[in-house]
């Protein structure tokens, strides 16, 4: 497929809140290429979070064009947003946003079930989606029973069964300790080798250092698009230089 | 999809056992409510029925209306002169046997230091043969001749009255006046209103000389010679009092003339009314209970706004998270309707208002029928909220 995998123009969006509009971006231009390893950087509240909900079609724009492969997605309806949203693009939260009462293995297999997939085709999936990301050991338990690294990992998992074309992750690392949060860097890296685009969202430039590319936002509007650059091959803990 | 949507349905109402439970009475207290009243209804007519089949068959019954007048202005009354006509063959050759009636309104009865308030009848012998009563002990009203101070009693009565041992020829009081039991009625399971177990009936010319009763009746019993006369006698009923009466050409006649079978209209006419009453009644508990499970629904959506976030960013279409919710409340009412269905057919084995509920086995797919219609129209509204919850919205939530 020829083109950008994801193309913005001129994107904004204002929140309304009775008399008050609150603007979270400005006029925002961005191309994403297949395979990259993008991160989004900013500070709180700079609106990097409502970037990535609109790249991940979780709300629309409030002006603006965004193309999806060629597809113009403010034109879409809701069902085939969400069409898009299972079949395209994999949600990494910084909460997890696992489901309580479902077990690992359930948790995973959730988009798989919302895309219509046979039990049996859904199960060798789940399972083989486990095995790469060393959860099999987990698949009965609960998230509640699980540390903060592994469920997140299993957020991945749940991320990747459907065999998206993005991975989004917003703030994948807030949640975790160092030595998780250098795992699930270098998972994604992982998953950006094999081929699948992935967009960071953090204010923590260590994490940043692990792209390919890095687009900065202020006050809502990109201050830098970045260009290509080698990534750090590690990820450097705390009190280290980047 | 169907099992694992089932198992996740059963999941999350078991996630707050309390509030599903709590939520599922109402619709089960609906659906039991529905079982037992309509089988009161239904109960309540079959006794009806087959107390007009006990009256024995070629029956009529001739009342006054009551507020019809003769043509002269006075009011209308049946009197004895009207049964001597009726029981003559050459005016009434369809009639064969006619048993005249006189209410006695609720005069004190006592037996010793016992003392009831009871309405009696006044009557003679055919009646008893004419409504199919059978006599348990003793004999019937003219066993002491005409005039005798006798009484015929209903099987409850003498219990009624504190008589101990056997009843036959012991004495009660008829507002003042001393009668002896000359027989007993068989018990034949009615209650109600008009109670025939504690029955009192008591002979016609008695009643004359001894409660100062005038000649008026209040209404007549009357068998025709066969099925086939039926129609000819009530003809010549009407024939013989117009005339008696002067009533020839009236428009309007001051007395009805009642088959058996337009007693059992009239009877089916208002168990019918009675069972739309009661349906109406176990609706409304229904709708209390589709409040209650509405509420438990919206509550819940509330709750889970996280979750159907969640759900949506992967990929569940507004369909998905509306058949869940829908689902849900289905199963909830579903669940309260068996438990209502167990219920209502372990209350239909008690005797309720003095009638023994008959559940009808269509009441019982109805009945689950009526608890999935609940689970729909109180799931919809919740359902359609958390459908259109914006992803984002929930998750941020």
């Amino acid at each position: 497929m020829s083109g950008p995998l994801i193309e913005l123009r001129g994107i904004g969006k204002v929140y309304v809140s009775g008399q008050l509009a609150v603007r979270a971006l400005h006029d925002v231009n961005l191309t994403i290429e297949r395979g990259e390893l993008l991160a989004v950087v900013g500070s709180s509240g700079s609106g990097k979070s409502t970037l990535l909900s609109i790249l991940g079609t979780l709300e629309r724009p409030t002006e603006g064009s965004y193309r999806f492969e060629g597809v113009e997605v403010g034109e879409l309806a809701e069902g085939d947003l969400a069409d898009l949203r299972n079949r395209r693009i994999g949600f990494v939260f910084q909460s997890f946003n696992l489901l309580e009462r479902l077990t690992v293995f359930e948790n995973v297999e959730l988009p798989l079930r919302y895309a219509r997939i046979r039990p049996r085709q859904r199960r060798a999936r789940v399972e083989a989606v486990l095995a790469a990301l060393d959860l099999p050991a987990f698949a009965g338990r609960r998230p509640a029973q699980l540390s903060g690294g592994q469920q997140q990992r299993v957020a991945i998992a749940r991320a990747l069964v459907a065999n998206p074309t993005v991975i989004l992750a917003d703030e994948p690392t807030g949640n975790l300790d160092t030595v998780a949060t250098g795992q699930i860097v270098s998972l994604l890296r992982q998953l950006n080798g094999i081929g699948k685009t992935v967009v960071i969202v953090t204010h923590d430039p260590q994490v940043a250092a692990a792209a390919r590319r890095v687009v900065r936002i202020s006050d809502g509007r990109l201050v830098g698009t970045g260009g290509d650059r080698a990534p750090s091959a590690t990820l450097s803990r705390p009190g280290e230089e980047a | 999809m169907a099992a694992a949507s089932l198992a996740t349905a059963a999941r999350s109402l078991l996630a707050n056992p309390l509030r599903s439970f709590l939520a599922l009475l109402g619709v089960a207290v609906g659906s039991a409510a529905l079982i037992v009243l309509v089988g009161v209804g239904k109960g309540s007519s079959a006794a009806v029925e087959s107390r007009i089949d006990a009256l024995g068959t070629n029956l009529l019954t001739v009342a006054p209306s009551p507020t019809a007048t003769t043509a002269g202005g006075e009011r209308f009354r049946l009197e004895e002169g009207d049964v001597k006509a009726l029981e003559n063959r050459r005016l009434a050759p369809a009639v064969k046997t006619v048993a005249p009636i006189l209410e006695l309104p609720a005069e004190t009865v006592s037996h010793g230091t016992t003392a009831v308030e009871l309405p009696a009848i006044a009557t003679e012998e055919p009646y008893l043969a004419l409504r199919a009563e059978r006599l348990a002990a003793g004999a019937g009203l003219e066993g002491g001749g005409a005039g005798a101070r006798v009484v015929v009693v209903g099987a409850q009565l003498p219990a009624l009255l504190g008589i101990g041992g056997e009843p036959i020829g012991q004495t009660i009081d008829l507002d003042g006046v001393p009668f002896r039991i000359a027989g007993v009625l068989a018990p034949n399971g009615s209650t109600g209103l008009q109670n025939e177990e504690e029955a009192l009936l008591v002979p016609l010319a008695s009643a004359r000389q001894l409660l100062d009763q005038t000649d008026q009746l209040s209404s007549l019993l009357l068998q025709a010679r066969s099925r086939a006369k039926l129609g000819e006698a009530q003809t010549e009923v009407v024939s013989v009092l117009a005339e008696r009466h002067h009533l020839l050409g009236a428009t309007a006649l001051p007395f009805t003339v009642l088959s058996q079978g337009s007693l059992l209209q009239t009877a089916t006419t208002t168990s019918s009314l009675l069972s739309t009453l009661l349906i109406e009644l176990a609706a409304i508990a229904l709708v209390l209970g589709a409040v209650g499970v509405a509420n438990v629904m919206l509550v819940a959506v509330s709750e889970r706004r996280r979750e159907i976030g969640v759900r949506k960013a992967l990929g569940a279409r507004p369909g998905d998270v509306l058949a869940q919710f829908l689902l849900e409340a289905v199963a909830l009412c579903l669940v309260g309707g068996v438990i209502g269905i167990g219920a209502g057919i372990g209350l239909s084995h008690l005797r309720l208002a003095g009638v023994r509920p008959v559940v009808a086995p269509a009441v019982l797919p109805l009945s689950l029928a009526a608890s999935l219609l609940v689970g729909l129209l109180a799931g919809t509204h919740p359902a359609l909220r958390a459908a259109r919850l914006t992803p984002l919205g929930a998750i941020r939530q």
